[in-house]
């Protein structure tokens, strides 16, 4: 607390340090005082610096700018990188990369019959724009900002509208928004439209504040009074999320003192917060745009008028004409059904051009506040208050110009932290390995050059993540052979100069995806409302909430668990329900995120609960048979009758499943398995399944192939 | 990152970690300076490891009183508020110097005593009510904590408090930090299993592995049929399952050669192995029948109160489980959304949570102590907050988080003690008032840890279950010497 009263004093100083400008060198820079000129070395604080693309000598020095900025160490290193993978394993990465699911069998077969040169640039320019795309790319995003459906907590209920921040995601990345405009829309795209939305562009920044609420939310707070608390953990909350999200920034860490390690004082958290201290939560905000809302009016009137004129006659046939009475109101519920009713949105808003005040609070405890802080950016680099301008008079302005700062090529860190959890994404591992702590703690950039040069690339190209990708994907480093070699592994066993690529373990949607494409079950969908998969019973009502709901009702407060017909749940996993206390167990599994903080990168944990979730649960069994009986479905297929060996179904299996053929080996052990598990099958007849012996074991390969390292880790 | 890699696992651990002798290590007791990281094998998570010291327990039994049990309707007797009963609360006890939201508001200012009848037992002579027959037989045994307080007057908080150490969901829960620093004596079982009917408050966020390795999540056991759901494949797949497991093994095999040194891919081939294992092991534990029928009958496994053979199974099962090297066992007691939160009719509820409970958790205790586990195994008994004095609606309790008793018993503890000490009605705690961390840090250092020193890394700062270093203590007079 002393070193931030002295900071707070030094506030007065503001406007003295922002005449002087360089907040590194200037004496009065409160920051420079509080750590006593410490702290200031920290390589994130300087902004990214453009440098040409280093022109490697050698042998065979690559075209490639990536390739050229990883080159130099490489060989450096007595390192090489290793050659180009096979045409299957390219295709296959750059599918599951970029869409979240397996190439079919006729697009591997096809890309391996293209061998033009441009075959590869046109995959992934066919990638990129597949509605796939996105519903692969909104999962990182959704991850960052701790997505869920539901509030958590004691009742934890179902947000019905928060699904509309999620397809709002999803088509942001597919549509390519540049990424300073998504930065703004869900900071305050209320702020940046005027009165009810002229386009669906203006209606999605709406839904966009969505982002706003995505935290967690105790409704049973007020019961106890503690709606006070509540408010504190939700700022507090929102405050950590952004500054992690968009700026790799560990802003939990001040909340209750100064930051011990980074240059960031604990006012900083609060100056941060201030941002968002007018913030209302808003179900009230109509994301139509004008013209239906005018349609909806004119659809409307009539309707009204007939209401109206109804209702007049009420009061009289209240006692004097009974049956009237009931006609009538029969009549005015049915013409209020006829009515269209106007979409709103899980949105947010200022509560008025004026925040409230907001204070540090001692130790983070809210029933402490002490000094008042502005609305202000990290104050190393801008100590004074935040310039703020309101651009209308219903709200403060103080998340625009936060958007603003945190949107701009100046930030040192938006655009560093997001290319790195798109480098992430297509090497497992971000050039920063820590991508939500871009501090001391977290780890140095493990090639510096090529991150500022991705940095300033990806604002150049108009802050396109689609760019983004293409420069990665295209690059040699993304496309090599992901096998160690033994020399290398000895140079450098983490990889860390990107002699290969890294085998990547699929996450537990894509893993989910992959099950339901490939046995055939995966239903189209592409927005809406989540979706509730079947859970077992045991499950949902050891949840008191869901319990309570199934049992005695929960007044409308939606906190059950509402399970959709079965059919209708094969959808991709992006599209099922994110319920925080109780998530889709077979995803769970898989570190699957919490939803309660911003998670930056998936744990890959490798537990016994996994094997059992996939060998034994109804839905791996299910996965298993559908791949089976689309292979027996497959017309013609003389492995029906004639072929004993069962060579053909074999080859369907691994072609389908793994999108290549079966070794020699391979063929003989599944084929033997495919015999031998007959003859159990056939001896067994008190299986009681009536399923004919050859089907159980082929179903039983099914289930061994879909279990299969190949088929969790993609090269 | 989660894991080292498993080069840096053996290069930090050395090749004779494993091999020093637990006196060598004790003998380190005295403080180190620098906290060692923990380092997990992560082709080996749940891999044996040993604490900071010699520990006075090796396991925990954690028997959650789910809802917030009137503590002073079982175990903090207070004669003032038989003699106030009715009246109002007295005006020096109405002021609200309490950190946390009214409680009073919900109740009526009208003080309300049970009808129970209190006895003291044992040579300590400890007031027990006649809610708890059972327990009270063991009243020698047990360490009362009278002066606990919680953060939170709400039962989602709280819970998440009492679970995890922060009122905020998300953070690894206790069963958890302890797997993280012991691994688990029985490689073919989790190292923390739950048995529930109904889970807390707040869902799976009770038992989550928060930040640290999924390998120290929390799994469910279930008190009837196979103890974990997917532990086996439909029947007609049963007969199968090996040769299904070697087909996939022999191609992982294959798989695994052509990918020297991706450790990940040998897990992964472990894992199977592992859960084939664990499906044998954990079926046997699941096999109840193997007790004898006086044990049986001990637990209340044959009782016409379902709800107290339910809970039966669950501390037999917790009794087997914690025999075969589980570090951390936790019982919920519930079998509806309500458990021990009396808003009204606080006699019923206490009646009925206390019949569901206290033959079983007796039953427990004997056992353990019977085949010579209670020495070596933490049972604590608790719940997220206690109960008000004050009458809500006509015969209900509320929430209060300003004062309520815990015990512990069993490894290092100083039974038939009680430390604290609530106001006269049984509102407030006014003699060394305990947060729940305290409590944490007492049973860390029951297990041989320093609070302080078992930490993780995490976003850039050290996590500890006691949260800031040194802002805690352990509750003196809790564990013997």
């Amino acid at each position: 607390m002393l070193l931030t009263a002295a900071l707070a004093s030094s506030l007065a100083h503001a406007e003295e340090a922002r005449a002087i400008g360089d907040a590194f060198s200037d004496p009065q820079n409160p920051i420079r005082k509080l750590f006593r000129g410490e702290r200031l070395d920290l390589w994130s604080l300087r902004k990214p610096i453009a440098r040409e693309v280093p022109v490697p000598r050698g042998n065979n020095p690559p075209a490639d700018p990536i390739d050229a900025f990883l080159y130099d160490r490489l060989t450096e290193t007595k390192l090489s990188a290793t050659p180009e993978a096979d045409r299957r394993t390219l295709i296959r990465r750059l599918t599951f990369d970029l869409t979240g699911l397996p190439p079919t069998v006729d697009e591997v077969e096809a890309f391996v019959a293209d061998t033009a040169d441009a075959a590869y640039a046109k995959l992934v320019d066919r990638l990129l724009a597949s509605p796939r795309y996105g519903e692969r790319q909104a999962r990182m995003w959704l991850d960052v900002v701790r997505y869920a459906d539901t509030n958590g907590y004691e009742r934890d209920e179902f947000r019905p509208l928060a699904w509309q921040y999620r397809d709002y995601v999803i088509r942001s990345f597919s549509q390519d928004k540049p990424f300073d405009q998504f930065i703004r829309e869900q900071l305050a795209g209320d702020e940046l439209v005027d009165g009810p939305p002229r386009t669906p562009g203006e209606a999605d920044m709406l839904i966009a504040t969505g982002y706003l609420r995505l935290g967690q939310w105790d409704s049973t707070a007020s019961i106890f009074q503690e709606e006070d608390r509540l408010r504190a953990d939700m700022l507090a909350d929102l405050t950590n999320t952004t500054a992690a999200a968009f700026l790799g920034l560990t802003m939990a860490c001040c909340q209750c003192h100064d930051h011990k390690y980074d240059p960031l004082s604990q006012a900083d958290h609060y100056r941060l917060r201030a941002f968002f201290a007018g913030v209302k939560p808003r179900d009230d905000l109509v994301i139509d745009t004008v013209e239906v809302q005018r349609e909806i009016s004119e659809h409307n009137a009539p309707l009204d008028l007939e209401i109206e004129t109804l209702k007049q006659e009420l009061p009289a046939t209240e006692k004097a004409d009974k049956p009237r009475h009931e006609q009538l109101q029969k009549q005015i519920a049915e013409l209020e059904s006829k009515k269209r009713r106007p979409r709103v949105a899980m949105a947010a808003t200022d509560s008025g051009p004026d925040a409230p005040i907001t204070h540090v609070f001692e130790q983070g405890d809210f029933q402490s506040p002490r000094d008042e802080v502005d609305a202000g950016f990290v104050s190393l680099l801008s100590p004074g208050a935040a310039e703020i301008k309101s651009p209308r008079d219903n709200t403060s302005g103080r998340r625009l110009a936060l958007a603003d700062w945190i949107a701009s090529a100046d930030n040192p860190w938006t655009a560093r932290v997001f290319v790195n959890r798109v480098w992430q994404q297509h090497f497992g591992t971000g050039l920063v390995a820590t991508p939500n702590d871009f501090g001391y703690s977290g780890a140095r950039p493990a090639h510096p050059e090529l991150l500022d040069w991705l940095a300033i690339e990806f604002v150049r190209s108009g802050w396109s993540i689609k760019e983004l990708h293409r420069l990665i994907v295209t690059s040699q480093a993304y496309k090599q052979v992901s096998i160690n070699n033994t020399a290398s592994q000895q140079l450098d066993p983490e990889n860390n100069f990107y002699w290969r690529q890294n085998i990547q373990r699929l996450d537990a949607e894509t893993l989910r995806d992959s099950l339901l494409a490939v046995s055939g079950l995966l239903q189209p969908c592409d927005s809406g409302r989540p979706l509730w998969p079947s859970v077992p019973e045991e499950l949902r009502l050891a949840q008191p909430a869901i319990l309570e709901a199934e049992k005695s009702g929960d007044e409308g407060r939606m906190q059950g668990w509402y399970t959709d017909p079965l059919e209708q749940t094969d959808v991709r996993s992006v599209f099922l329900i994110r319920k925080r206390c109780l998530p889709v167990p077979f995803l769970q599994a898989f570190d699957f995120p919490d939803s309660i903080v911003s998670c930056a990168r998936r744990d890959t944990t490798v537990v016994a609960p996994q094997a059992l979730m996939l060998l034994n649960s109804p839905d791996a069994v299910r996965f298993a048979e559908a791949l089976a009986d689309r292979i027996l479905r497959v017309p013609g297929d003389p492995g029906d009758a004639s072929a004993d060996d069962g060579s053909q179904l074999i080859e369907s299996v691994f072609n389908i499943a793994l999108q290549r053929k079966p070794d020699n080996d391979e063929l003989i052990m599944a084929s033997e398995f495919l015999k031998h598990h007959r003859e159990i099958h056939g001896t067994n007849p008190g299986d009681g399944t009536g399923d004919s012996a050859k089907r159980l074991a082929l179903v039983d390969l099914c289930r061994a192939v879909l279990n299969l390292n190949e088929f969790a880790y993609i090269d | 990152m989660l894991y080292p890699s498993r080069r840096e696992f053996l290069t930090r651990t050395g090749s004779g970690f494993a091999g020093v002798a637990l006196s060598a290590l004790l003998a380190e007791e005295a403080r180190s300076a620098i906290p060692q990281k923990l380092v997990v094998d992560p082709l080996n998570p749940l891999a044996e490891r040993l604490p900071h010291f010699a520990p006075r327990a090796k396991r925990v039994i954690f028997l959650f009183q789910y809802g917030g049990p009137s503590t002073f309707d079982l175990f903090d007797y207070k004669p003032t508020l038989l003699e106030l009963n009715g009246k109002s609360v007295p005006e020096s006890l109405k002021k609200h110097p309490d950190k946390v939201g009214g409680v009073f508001v919900h109740c009526k200012d009208e003080l309300m005593a049970g009808p129970w009848k209190w006895a003291q037992h044992g040579q300590s002579g400890q007031w027990v009510s006649d809610l708890l027959p059972h327990t009270a037989t063991h009243i020698d045994e047990l360490c009362q904590i009278r002066s606990m307080f919680s953060d939170s007057s709400n039962h989602g908080p709280a819970t998440h408090l009492m679970n995890t150490g922060a009122i905020l969901a998300g953070k690894p829960s206790l069963g958890s930090w302890l797997t993280y620093g012991l691994g688990s004596a029985n490689q073919n079982l989790p190292g923390f299993v739950l048995l529930y009917k109904v889970g807390g408050l707040g869902g799976s966020a009770n038992w989550s592995n928060g930040f640290l390795p999924a390998a120290f999540q929390g799994t469910q056991f279930r008190h009837e049929g196979p103890p974990v759901l997917n532990l086996q494949p439909p029947a007609h797949l049963a007969g199968v399952q090996r040769s299904t497991i070697d087909f996939a093994q022999a191609l992982n095999r294959k798989h695994a050669d052509l990918r020297p040194g991706m450790l990940d891919l040998e897990g992964r081939i472990a894992s199977y192995e592992l859960a084939y294992r664990m499906q044998a092991e954990a079926l046997d534990i699941g096999e109840l029948s193997q007790e004898t029928r006086a044990t049986q009958d001990a637990y209340g496994l044959h009782d016409e109160n379902k709800e107290k053979a339910m809970y039966g199974r669950m501390c037999l099962l917790a009794r087997r489980l914690s025999e075969k090297g589980v570090r951390f066992v936790q019982i919920y007691n519930a079998v509806d959304k309500l458990g021990w939160d009396a808003h009204d009719n606080n006699t019923d509820y206490h009646r009925r949570n206390a019949a569901q409970t206290d033959q079983p958790i007796a039953a427990l205790l004997d056992d353990l102590k019977q085949r010579g586990l209670l020495d070596t195994t933490l049972v604590i008994w608790a719940g997220e907050f206690g109960r008000t004095p004050m009458m809500q609606g006509n015969n209900g309790r509320n929430h209060n988080p300003y004062g309520f008793t815990v015990w512990l018993a069993g490894g290092g503890v100083n039974g038939g003690t009680a430390i604290g000490a609530t106001d006269e009605i049984g509102l407030r705690a006014v003699d060394q008032p305990q947060p729940v961390k305290n409590l944490h840090a007492t049973l860390l250092t029951a297990l041989g840890f320093r609070p302080d020193d078992l930490f993780f890394e995490h976003h850039g700062r050290p996590e500890r279950l006691t949260g800031v270093a040194q802002s805690w203590q352990t509750i003196p007079g809790v564990l013997r010497g």
